[in-house]
C-alpha cells in the first residue's frame, strides 16, 4: 500500500476512535483510521448478513454474529477451557491463557469494535470509584475525579444517545449538573423489574452484619427511546437511526438479542458515529493491521507501520506507514497493550499490560412461582444498584446487580429447556409443551458484576518469539489472570444478598456453581470452603493506565503518553480502578475529553 | 399434499403437542421432512413415518402413550423421532447417539447444526414460551412492560 500522511491517526475504529475521528475531523483535521479487522455494516444489507449468521448460530455468543478474521483474529468465549495448576496453557483461539483462571472476557476486532455487541449500558461511575485509595484504602485513585469527567459524561451521552432519567441516577448518588436532562427518557422497566420492584425495592439487605437498603433502579441504556423534549435546553433530541436506513431502528423494538446483535440498530454501536466521522471526512482503512509504534530519536513517535491484508483464509498483506502530527492508539485494552509491547513503546513504567481487571460476572438463578415475561425486552433495563458503594469496600469488592430480562438464556435457555426436557425427560407433546410454558416464564436471574481492584500481575504480554502466532505472524496475546482475596469476598457478600433476596421472593433457589451448567462459566475458585463459578463480563479495563505519576503510571489524566508526548492511548485500559459500571461510557467520556486535548494542542 | 408430508406433520404433531396448522405455519414442514429424510435415509425415513401413521391413526386416544412405546422407547426409532421433537421447537438437528450411527450408517449430514436463521425464528419453544425468537420477529417498543400471558394456546 502507499505511505500516508494525515494529521491525526488512529488505531481501531470501535467507539473510542470512532468519537475521536468525528470529533477531529469535525473540527476540520486531516484523520485516519487503521482498522485491523473487517467492514462490516456499511450498508443496511451488509448489517443484515450479520443477523442472518447469528440466527443460524449454533451458540448465540457474543461475537457469532461477527466477522472473525485469521489476520485479525478476535477472542471467543467459547475458545474459554478450564485450567488446572500444573496444566499447559489454554490455546484455542486466539488468547494464550496461562490461568491461574482463564480470562473471560471477549472482543470484537472488525469496524465498530466490541459496541457491535455490546449490552448497551451507558451508566456513570459513582464519585467514590474514582478515590478507592482515599475512600478505602485499597487500590488507587484516578488522577482526575467525578466533576472532572461531568461535562465529558454528557457529550458521551450525546455521541451515544443514552435514555435515562435523572432521577432515577440520582436515587444511587451519581451527580448532574443544574437542570441536565438525558437525551432520551428511560427505556421502559420490564414487566419482572415491576414485579421484583415491588417486592424488593426498599428492602433491608445484610452485608456484614450491616443492613444496606435494596434498591431496584432503572439502567441508563444505548438505545433508542422517547426523546425528551427538554434535552440540551429545550431543543430536544433527534435518535440516529440505522445505518444505511436512517428511518430503521428509532426506538427499541424489543428485539431481545442486544448481545449478540441490534437487528434494528436501535441499540448504539461505533457504525453510527463512524458513519458521521467519514461524512466528516474522516478515512477510514479496514483490513489494515498496525504492527508497530515507530520512535524517533527525541522519543516522539514518527509513525505507524501496518500490514494491509486481503484473503479471509490465507490471507496475504502488504505494508506500509501512516505518518501524522498526532498519534492515537484506540484498540481496546489488549490490542493497545499488545501493540506498545510488540513497539517497545510508552512503557518506561512497567506498567503496559499490567493491571487488566474485568468484572467477574456472578449469576444467580431461581424459579419463582408466577410468570415473569422472560425473553422479552432489552437483556436489562433495571438493576440493583443501591450497593455498589458502601464501607464495605474497604473489605471486599462492591456489586452492581444485573436483573436479567431473559430468563436462564445466560445458561442456554430456553433451547435447553428443551433438550432437557426431550432427552432428560423423555417428554413429548402436549406434556413437553405444558412443561416450557410453565417454567420458563418463571426463571429468575441475576448477576452480580464484581470489582477487581488492579493486579500488576493480571496482565498481558507477547507470545515468545518462535511460538503462538496469528495469520501474518504477530504474537499472540498471552493472559495471566487471577481472581483475588478482595473479589472472591465479594462474591461471597454477593451470593450471601442473592439468597436474602430469593428468601424475600419466596424463590427456589437453583444456583450451583462447579456443576458444569453453563458452557462458559469457567472461573471456578472457593472462599472460605465454598465453591464459586463468574463468568467474564466484557469489561477489560486497566492495561495502559492513567495516573499523577509517570513512574507508575502510562499515561496521563488526557490519556497522553508520558513517554511519547504525540501519542495517546485510549480506552478502558486507561482507567486505574475499573469501578462499579459497566465501562463504555467512562471511555467514551475520556474519548472525548482526550479529542479537546488534541484539539487544544494542535491549534 | 404428499403422503409422506402428511404422515410426517400428523406424526409430527402428536409429537410436539402442536396442532398441524401450527405446523404448517412455519412454512419449513417440507424442509424438515427433507432435512430428517437425508440424514436417516430413506428407507429409514419411511419406516419411522409409516410407524408414526399406524400411531396416529390406529391407537385412538390413547395415542402418547402408543408413541412412547412403539416409537420414542424403542432404540432405532427413538432417538430420530427425539431428534424431530428438538427440530421443531428450536431448529436445531442434534447428532444422533454413537451407538444408532454404529447401526445404523452414520450420515455426513448428522452434526449439530441450526438448519437456517428461519428455523431458529420458527422453533415452537418461543410460542410455548409466551416469547418470541431473540433476535427476530421484534414485537414493538415498549411490549416488555406488559404481563407475560398465563399460558399459550
Amino acid at each position: 500500500m502507499a505511505d500516508l500522511s494525515c494529521d491525526v491517526a488512529i488505531v481501531g475504529a470501535g467507539i473510542s476512535g470512532a468519537i475521536l475521528a468525528r470529533r477531529l475531523a469535525a473540527a476540520g483535521l486531516d484523520v485516519v483510521v487503521l482498522e485491523a479487522g473487517e467492514a462490516t455494516g456499511l450498508t443496511w444489507e451488509g448489517y443484515q448478513a450479520n443477523i442472518r449468521k447469528f440466527l443460524a448460530a449454533p451458540a448465540k455468543v457474543p461475537n457469532s454474529a461477527w466477522p472473525n478474521s485469521p489476520a485479525a483474529p478476535s477472542p471467543n468465549v467459547l475458545d474459554i477451557v478450564a485450567l488446572t495448576p500444573e496444566g499447559p496453557p489454554g490455546t484455542n483461539g486466539y488468547f494464550v491463557q496461562t490461568g491461574p483462571i482463564p480470562f473471560g472476557s471477549d472482543y470484537q476486532r472488525s469496524r465498530g469494535g466490541t459496541t457491535l455487541h455490546w449490552y448497551g449500558h451507558s451508566i456513570r461511575m459513582l464519585p467514590a470509584d474514582f478515590e478507592m485509595h482515599t475512600r478505602y484504602g485499597v487500590g488507587v485513585d484516578w488522577p482526575i475525579g467525578y466533576d472532572d469527567l461531568l461535562p465529558w459524561y454528557e457529550a458521551a451521552e450525546w455521541e451515544i444517545g443514552v435514555a435515562a432519567d435523572v432521577a432515577d441516577q440520582e436515587r444511587i448518588g451519581v451527580r448532574f449538573s443544574p437542570g441536565y436532562v438525558y437525551p432520551m427518557h428511560r427505556v421502559p422497566p420490564s414487566f419482572l423489574d415491576r414485579w421484583l420492584g415491588a417486592r424488593l425495592d426498599g428492602q433491608p439487605v445484610t452485608i456484614g452484619g450491616t443492613d444496606y437498603t435494596t434498591g431496584v433502579v432503572p439502567v441508563p441504556g444505548g438505545r433508542n427511546s422517547m426523546p425528551n423534549a427538554a434535552y440540551d435546553g429545550g431543543r430536544g433530541y433527534v435518535p440516529v437511526g440505522a445505518v444505511g436506513r436512517p428511518e430503521t431502528g428509532l426506538r427499541c423494538e424489543g428485539n431481545a438479542s442486544c448481545i449478540p446483535a441490534c437487528p434494528a440498530q436501535a441499540k448504539y454501536s461505533a457504525l453510527k458515529t463512524l458513519d458521521a466521522a467519514t461524512r466528516a471526512g474522516a478515512r477510514i482503512l479496514h483490513q489494515t493491521v498496525a504492527t508497530k509504534v515507530g520512535l524517533a530519536a527525541d522519543g516522539t513517535v514518527n509513525g505507524i507501520d501496518v500490514l494491509q491484508w486481503t484473503g479471509n483464509t490465507f490471507p496475504s498483506a502488504v505494508a506500509g506507514t501512516i505518518r501524522a502530527e498526532r498519534y492515537v492508539l484506540a484498540a481496546h485494552s489488549v490490542e493497545n497493550a499488545k501493540l506498545l509491547l510488540m513497539s517497545g513503546a510508552a512503557n518506561s513504567s512497567d506498567q503496559v499490560g499490567r493491571n487488566l481487571m474485568d468484572h467477574p460476572f456472578l449469576l444467580n438463578w431461581a424459579l419463582v412461582d408466577e410468570p415473569l415475561g422472560t425473553f422479552r425486552g432489552p437483556g436489562s433495563t433495571s438493576g440493583i444498584e443501591t450497593l455498589r458503594d458502601g464501607p464495605y469496600r474497604a473489605e471486599h469488592s462492591s456489586f452492581r446487580v444485573d436483573i436479567d430480562n431473559w430468563g436462564f438464556g445466560i445458561l442456554g435457555s430456553p433451547i435447553t429447556d428443551v433438550s432437557d426436557a426431550v432427552f432428560g425427560d423423555g417428554l413429548h407433546g402436549r406434556a413437553l409443551r405444558d412443561r416450557l410454558t410453565d417454567v420458563v416464564p418463571r426463571q429468575l436471574m441475576i448477576g452480580f458484576l464484581l470489582e477487581q481492584l488492579p493486579d500488576p500481575e493480571n496482565r498481558v504480554t507477547l507470545s515468545p518469539p518462535g511460538t503462538w502466532t496469528d495469520a501474518l505472524g504477530l504474537p499472540r496475546p498471552v493472559i495471566r489472570y487471577d481472581i483475588a482475596a478482595y473479589t472472591r469476598a465479594g462474591a461471597a457478600a454477593a451470593r450471601a444478598c442473592a439468597e436474602q433476596w430469593f428468601d424475600v421472593l419466596g424463590a427456589e433457589d437453583l444456583t450451583e456453581y462447579g456443576s458444569g451448567r453453563s458452557p462458559v462459566m469457567h472461573q471456578a475458585f472457593e472462599w472460605n470452603g465454598r465453591p464459586y463459578a463468574t463468568l467474564g463480563a466484557g469489561h477489560l479495563c486497566g492495561t495502559h493506565r492513567m495516573g499523577r505519576d509517570p513512574s507508575t503510571s502510562v499515561v496521563d489524566s488526557e490519556q497522553r503518553s508520558w513517554d511519547h508526548r504525540n501519542l495517546f492511548v485510549t480506552g478502558a485500559g486507561s482507567m486505574p480502578t475499573i469501578g462499579t459500571s459497566n465501562p463504555t461510557l467512562t471511555l467514551a467520556a475520556l474519548s472525548c475529553r482526550t479529542a479537546a486535548a488534541i484539539l487544544e494542542d494542535l491549534a | 399434499m404428499s403422503r409422506a408430508l402428511d404422515d410426517f406433520l400428523d406424526l409430527s404433531a402428536a409429537l410436539t403437542g402442536f396442532p398441524v396448522a401450527d405446523l404448517q405455519g412455519t412454512g419449513l414442514a417440507q424442509t424438515y421432512l427433507d432435512a430428517v429424510t437425508a440424514i436417516v435415509g430413506e428407507a429409514f425415513a419411511a419406516r419411522l413415518w409409516m410407524v408414526g401413521h399406524d400411531v396416529v391413526h390406529r391407537a385412538g386416544h390413547d395415542f402418547d402413550t402408543e408413541i412412547g412405546l412403539r416409537l420414542l422407547d424403542d432404540p432405532d426409532l427413538g432417538p430420530p423421532a427425539r431428534n424431530l421433537v428438538v427440530l421443531w421447537y428450536t431448529g436445531q438437528w442434534v447428532q444422533l447417539p454413537g451407538p444408532w450411527r454404529d447401526r445404523h450408517g452414520a450420515s455426513a449430514l448428522d452434526v449439530d447444526h441450526v438448519l437456517s436463521a428461519e428455523s431458529y425464528s420458527e422453533g415452537l419453544v418461543w410460542t410455548a414460551i409466551g416469547a418470541h425468537p431473540q433476535g427476530a420477529k421484534a414485537p414493538g417498543f415498549g411490549t416488555w412492560v406488559a404481563p407475560p400471558v398465563a399460558r399459550d394456546g
